[in-house]
């Protein structure tokens, strides 16, 4: 009882203070504050059952964001096929219209965070995810990789693509609908 | 190695994930080319831009505090001694019931004094001293005006800014106020020395509604700091997160 109670503590100790991120990336992925607290309960309900399996000494947090993506994945009918595109998919470039105007001198005039937010709501979620562990959450690629069981070459290539997909839509936005 | 070839690093320079051999050679390059370097650039600050923006949701109040109730020391309910928890629970609200009525008066004239700095300001009528570089400027501004320290942590890469700051009094003794700004509304924190009166403001790691405004409070060092704010309780959670680091560090 008394080791049970030291563990409940420890888990307590290092999942409660990652509630606020846990809980932006599960309203990211989510789109809904509902689902969204309904995801961070249960990947902390999770967690907390698969924590005598945690290795201590390892990253802790990157083992609740992966209960957490997981726990997205199962609620999700189909959903880990549906996240998976053909390599075909993947490889199509995306062209930016040529202009003087740079998304970042855009992102300047006014709304800035508001135009960012609108166009990561728009990103294919297997684009948002990669761009909000690597920009936000700070994650190296390997432990991104590792997150999302793909190989370090696709998490490179999505990355790119998720910019160069943030950047034409917010061109777009600045400038109007591309000719 | 040829732009093309460069270009293809760009992305893993920006996140820092080339070897030092590598970015040594990608930063050689782009001081050579203007076009690489343009894009470089642009490509670190949608970097930094997407840091500030992704940061956009907070756990509401109700549901951290469910959180901590589920799964912090709340949930676990060790064996108790009734007889013993229901002494200590009437005790406890005899005591209540004391505070109450020989406190409220003084903590509610200092919270109206408090909401008076918060809505001149949130008014335009408070004379605000602006600061372009904050971290340097704000202590060196309050030094002299305030019995202690001002500080501010860093705010680049957050969605915060300073808005300025200013001196306001209660009851006769200074208190420094900083007003930031975030997503279009503003948050006064101000700070003075703790006081008997004040420490009914308790301790708070989330804000909570008090005088119509949501308030978030804690002590360092004797002082007092309390962040007040309207209808923005997850900017204010974060903020406070950010003073609190400042002063752990």
């Amino acid at each position: 009882m008394n080791e049970r109670r030291g563990r409940s503590e420890e888990f307590e100790e290092l999942a409660l203070p990652l509630l606020p991120p846990l809980y932006n990336f599960a309203r990211w992925l989510a789109r809904d504050r509902e689902e969204a607290e309904d995801l961070v309960q249960e990947t902390f309900a999770r967690a907390l059952k698969g924590f005598s399996s945690f290795r201590a000494g390892t990253n802790f947090r990157a083992w609740m964001f992966r209960i957490l993506r997981n726990t997205f994945l199962s609620s999700r009918t189909g959903s880990k096929t549906a996240l998976h595109l053909s390599i075909d998919e993947e490889g199509e470039e995306v062209l930016l219209p040529p202009t003087q105007h740079t998304p970042e001198s855009i992102l300047l005039a006014g709304d800035r965070q508001e135009r960012l937010q609108a166009a990561l709501e728009a990103l294919p979620v297997i684009y948002r995810e990669v761009i909000l562990l690597c920009d936000v959450e700070e994650m190296k690629y390997q432990e991104i990789a590792e997150q999302l069981e793909i190989p370090l070459g696709t998490v490179m290539s999505r990355i790119a693509r998720a910019r160069k997909l943030l950047r034409g839509m917010l061109v777009e936005q600045g400038l109007g609908a591309t000719p | 190695m040829n732009c093309e070839l460069w270009q293809d690093k760009m992305d893993s320079f920006v996140d820092s994930e080339l070897t030092p051999e590598l970015a040594e050679g990608f930063q050689e390059h782009v001081r050579e080319c203007p076009a690489c370097a343009a894009e470089t650039i642009a490509r670190q600050q949608l970097k930094a831009q997407t840091h500030i923006a992704g940061q956009r949701f907070a756990p509401s109040h109700s549901f951290r505090r469910e959180m901590e109730r589920r799964f912090g020391r709340r949930a676990r309910s060790p064996q108790r001694n009734w007889i013993a928890a229901g002494a200590a629970a009437a005790a406890v609200a005899a005591a209540l019931v004391f505070l109450v009525a020989r406190r409220p008066a003084t903590e509610m004239r200092y919270l109206a004094q408090l909401r008076d700095a918060y809505l001149a300001t949130q008014s335009g009528n408070a004379a605000l001293e602006t600061f372009a570089a904050p971290e340097s400027q704000v202590k060196s501004w309050f030094a002299g005006k305030v019995p202690f320290t001002v500080d501010v942590p860093a705010l680049g890469k957050t969605a915060f800014s300073l808005r300025g700051g200013q001196v306001v009094y209660l009851d006769g003794a200074p208190a420094a106020e900083l007003v930031f700004a975030a997503h279009r509304r503003q948050i006064s924190v101000f700070i003075f020395r703790e006081r008997p009166e004040t420490r009914g403001f308790g301790e708070r790691d989330t804000p909570v509604k008090r005088a119509g405004l949501e308030v978030e409070s804690w002590t360092e060092d004797g002082l007092r700091y309390l962040a007040m704010g309207e209808d923005n309780p997850e900017d204010i959670w974060r903020l406070c997160g950010l003073l609190k680091a400042a002063d752990a560090s």
